[in-house]
């Protein structure tokens, strides 16, 4: 579904050009579980940035199911984040101002989705996360783990195809870090695409590939 | 949808309290004023616009000589000669004069009186509430009065039928009651007078032999009147009869109140440039309003750059973006337009006097005031809500969520806002200051006469006992010196030419008696003062007169008024004020009035010796009371006198004084949100920067250096425009202080004091605190 090929990123300074990623060539297949690895500096981020259409790449071709996703417009980059890709973060990227409920709904109000299928589709989440009594918390009222939670809901809530996380874990101890992952994994065997940055070795093993960045380049591709 | 951002608009609200009260606070203040400097346009603009018809009034004058007092007769001709006309009425008022009023026992002071026909009602539809005959004017005596003046004059009676007194010469009976004038009138009056008797006409001119008496003449045209051919006709007519008259031109009667008076109106005017001052005040205050509300929204946005990153990546569009913005900016503003209308409503009384208008709160709802209005906030709430979102869409959503301080130091554009805030709030302190300083100039400059413990008196027209009554007050220990004159400084209203020699010199006159300069204590240039065998045939003259004659010695010469039989010159006073510091000092004439005709001076000034003021003033009230027992002791001070002439300018002070303060707090507050926003984005560079050795001071230098360099740019955009206002405002000074450059730099030092001291309370926060705490941040 998702296709990169000869991805350069760099930035031009006075006499020199930094290579952040260099030639990355990758293909994501429906249903894939790819964890991205590799120490700090090695364009893991930098890659799931472009993958997630939040960052240009400086040279080489993207496309998704065969169709170029370089230079969009910003309308139709919208629709992608609408409809096909949801994000989660280290810092889990919670709105403060907003209770547990209203975070997950946001993507669904951008989508235009109506309120009464709205509810329905939150009620869901929060059932399965187990989080009903905390709907009406404010995120700096939740631990850790549950923040995370919130976001993987949000992330998802919308049904998207691809799911991208940006080590999901990163903030968070190990109990509440396999949690975190088992959940990803459930997802995973839902049928959701899932492309996963992460520092951690046995958290990079619930994937079913994975990459080794090294200085912007892939150094392997294997299957775990 | 919608409510969805409200209620997320009003809970950011709540978390922002410091952010919110100050943007909310700050554009309520500057909305209020907008809606009183509204309120005070609009009734400017709708002078007159309470008759009916109003389109269609018009006054005649005579462009050429800049005159609207014309003959009464051309009435007749108006009414027969011209179909184009529907109505005329000849006017003539007196209003800026207090005027007495008697009947019977009773008796009050009162402005507004006017000399008019039946006809006046047919041009202006003024109610009438009762009458005794089917007209309001029934007989060549009768006289009208207003509602509210029959309730002064005629407590619990009815006015009408009864005898009254104007002016002690106009005699008449009550033969009706009309409605008060509409309060948006520029005509105005409490009396009216019956013109067709020739006896109740105020003035009469003369020339060449033929008198007529002069009249404003206002028509009531047919609709679509051609008003240039109309006038072009009349004056192929008129000036062949009436050779005083050289052209005709016809001036609408809505915009004679804001147009330079011409000779001989009656109208209340009001003051174009005043309107123009206000104007710009309002909007400079509303424009730093806008600035500080945008300042402070902006900043705003800028702490919440990572919540706008999520919602970008959660599939927010512009769209989305701007509508949550119009949400947030909406409430604010709202919320910010009732606060104002409360302040509104609590000031309105405050404004009215110092605007020295009727403005009523009510009229917020008329049509034309309440759209403007509310076109101003619909245009204020797009400005604020789309200028942040436009700046803020450039930026790369990664960029959201990784760096924290976007555009932390590149607001080029909104610190060009700052420095026109610092800028216009310089100019108004300037302003205010020069404006004080002159008028307390102006108030304390030495007018060549000694103005403290004077008082004077005013005879009633027709007192004969002079003499007497002067002899009285001598007699009195609180009287140091009396003085009976005929035209005051202060009040001179007599004009008069040398008829014989070369040059003609207009001359302010006074009839004076021999005690006049020791009472006045104006000081002798040269020559003598009065003695006894002089009264009826000397005149001594002010220094200004003799330098227009260009007398090399005044010795011998001789002031020929071509009345009497002329006046031998004995001595030269130096320049004393008659007028106020507004215009130049003019040439004067001191005559000694003879001994038998004293019952033309009807000013008795009095020098008071040091004493109980309120003892010395019923001391005089009993001698008054011997000699005028019917009417009240009319008097003033001299120093009162003058002071008056200077309100219209302290008024103009207060205004613009209150508008600086706005400014200044405005600013204030401005500067306060953008050192917060500041020391929020550089909390980890004031961090990095302690642990490196970086002093306390250090950091608060480091952060006022920044504020300081757009302070001195603001000074020196700010002063020549200082310069200039003020300039131009003293332009209507004959007489001015000098302002200085200590006045500038005062305005300036008060702006950076103002700046140095809320840059260094907000930064000693972000100076002070524990740097582990700050970079432990992400």
């Amino acid at each position: 579904m998702l296709h990169l090929s000869n991805i350069d990123k760099y930035y031009d300074s006075k006499f020199q050009r930094t290579f952040v990623l260099k030639a990355v060539n990758m293909e994501v297949k429906e249903g894939d579980f790819l964890s991205i690895m590799g120490p700090s500096g090695s364009g893991k981020s930098t890659l799931l940035n472009i993958i997630g259409l939040l960052d240009q790449p400086s040279a080489g071709e993207y496309s998704l199911y065969d169709k170029s996703v370089l230079d969009l417009k910003e309308k139709v980059k919208v629709d992608y984040h609408r409809n096909f890709m949801g994000f989660i973060f280290q810092a889990y990227h919670l709105i403060e101002d907003m209770t547990v409920y209203e975070n997950i709904e946001t993507p669904l109000i951008y989508k235009g989705v109506k309120s009464r299928d709205r509810q329905a589709m939150v009620a869901d989440l929060l059932d399965r996360f187990n989080m009903v009594a905390k709907k009406d918390l404010f995120p700096q009222q939740l631990s850790g783990g549950q923040q995370q939670l919130v976001g993987i809901a949000r992330a998802i809530v919308g049904k998207p195809k691809l799911l991208l996380a940006d080590e999901p874990t990163g903030n968070l101890q190990s109990v509440q870090g396999e949690m975190i992952m088992e959940t990803l994994k459930t997802l995973n065997q839902e049928g959701m695409t899932i492309i996963q940055v992460t520092h951690n070795e046995k958290f990079a093993e619930y994937g079913k590939r994975i990459i080794r960045l090294e200085d912007g380049i892939i150094r392997k591709d294997e299957k775990s | 949808m919608n409510l969805h951002n409200i209620k997320l608009a009003i809970r950011n609200l709540k978390r922002h309290k410091l952010y919110s009260i100050l943007s909310i606070t700050g554009f309520s203040v500057g909305f209020a004023v907008c809606i009183f400097i509204a309120l005070f346009v609009y009734n400017e603009l709708s002078m007159d616009k309470c008759f009916s018809g109003y389109k269609n009034i018009v006054r005649v004058y005579d462009p050429k000589e800049n005159n609207c007092s014309l003959d009464i007769l051309l009435n007749q001709q108006f009414k027969e000669k011209y179909p184009e006309i529907r109505y005329a009425c000849p006017l003539e008022q007196m209003s800026d004069m207090e005027i007495s009023a008697k009947s019977g026992l009773n008796f009050t002071r009162f402005t507004g009186l006017i000399s008019t026909t039946n006809d006046f009602f047919n041009v202006f539809p003024v109610k009438t509430i009762s009458a005794i005959g089917r007209l309001p004017f029934e007989g060549k005596e009768s006289i009208l009065i207003t509602k509210s003046f029959a309730a002064i004059l005629f407590p619990n009676e009815d006015p009408l039928g009864k005898p009254i007194t104007i002016f002690d010469f106009i005699k008449g009976q009550v033969t009706a009651v009309i409605e008060d004038f509409p309060k948006s009138s520029s005509i105005q009056a409490k009396v009216l007078i019956n013109a067709e008797n020739p006896d109740f006409r105020l003035s009469q001119n003369c020339n060449n032999g033929r008198c007529w008496s002069p009249m404003n003449h206002f028509l009531v045209l047919q609709t679509k009147t051609d008003f240039a051919a109309l006038a072009k006709k009349m004056t192929a007519d008129i000036p062949k009869d009436h050779p005083e008259i050289k052209t005709i031109a016809l001036q609408k009667l809505t915009d004679i109140y804001l147009s330079a008076p011409i000779n001989g109106n009656g109208n209340i005017t009001g003051n174009l440039s005043l309107l123009f001052i206000f104007l710009s005040v309002g909007l400079v205050v509303l424009v730093l309003s806008i600035i500080n509300f945008l300042n402070f929204y902006v900043s705003l946005q800028y702490t919440k750059l990572r919540e706008i990153g999520i919602k970008k990546i959660n599939g927010a569009s512009f769209k989305n973006l701007l509508r949550f913005s119009l949400a947030e900016v909406s409430v604010s503003i709202l919320i910010s337009v009732a606060i104002s209308l409360v302040l509104f409503l609590i000031f309105l009384p405050f404004a009215n006097q110092l605007f020295e208008r009727n403005l009523e709160a009510s009229w917020l709802l008329r049509p034309a005031l309440l759209s403007v209005l509310i076109l101003i906030t619909v245009a204020i709430i797009l400005i604020n809500s789309l200028a942040p979102i436009s700046i803020l869409s450039r930026f790369n959503t990664s960029s959201f969520l990784t760096k924290m301080n976007v555009g932390g130091n590149k607001q080029t554009g909104r610190r060009l806002l700052t420095l026109m805030q610092f800028a216009a709030s310089i100019v108004l302190l300037a302003v205010v200051f020069s404006l004080q300083k002159q008028i307390s100039y102006a108030k304390h400059a030495n007018l060549g006469f000694s103005k403290e413990q004077l008082l004077l008196l005013k005879l009633p027209i027709g007192f004969k006992s002079q003499d007497a009554f002067k002899q009285k007050i001598k007699e009195l220990p609180l009287c140091e010196s009396v003085s009976l004159s005929r035209g005051v400084p202060g009040s001179v209203n007599l004009f008069m030419g040398d008829g014989k020699s070369g040059k003609t010199v207009m001359l302010q006159t006074l009839y004076v008696d021999e005690d006049f300069f020791k009472t006045m204590e104006i000081g002798l240039k040269s020559g003598r003062t009065f003695l006894p065998g002089d009264m009826g045939n000397a005149c001594i003259m002010n220094e200004e007169a003799v330098r227009q004659y260009e007398w090399a010695d005044f010795e011998g010469k001789r002031f020929e008024n071509g009345r009497e039989d002329g006046y031998q010159v004995v001595g030269v006073t130096n320049d004393f004020h008659i007028e106020s510091m507004h215009t130049k000092i003019k040439p004067a004439c001191m005559l000694a009035a003879a001994n038998d005709r004293h019952d033309d001076l009807r000013n008795v000034s009095i020098r008071l010796t040091q004493g109980n003021l309120s003892q010395q003033m019923d001391e005089l009230r009993a001698v008054w009371k011997t000699f005028i027992p019917d009417e009240p002791m009319s008097y003033s001070f001299y120093d009162e006198q003058f002071e008056v002439m200077y309100q219209k300018d302290e008024r103009l002070g207060e205004a613009i004084g209150i508008a600086s303060v706005i400014a200044l707090i405005l600013t204030f507050m401005g500067i306060l949100g953008q050192v917060f926003q500041i020391s929020l984005n550089r909390t980890k560079e004031i961090g990095i920067r302690k642990v490196n050795g970086a002093k306390v001071s250090d950091i608060l230098a480091y952060m006022n250096k920044e504020f300081l360099i757009w302070v001195i740019l603001s000074i020196i955009l700010a002063i020549p425009l200082a310069i200039y206002l003020i300039n131009k405002w003293l332009e209507s000074f004959a007489y001015k202080t000098e302002i200085g450059w200590l006045t500038y730099a005062f305005a300036g030092l008060i702006m950076l004091t103002t700046v140095v001291l809320t840059v260094t309370l907000q930064s000693w926060k972000a100076a002070t605190k524990n740097p582990v705490d700050a970079l432990r941040y992400e």
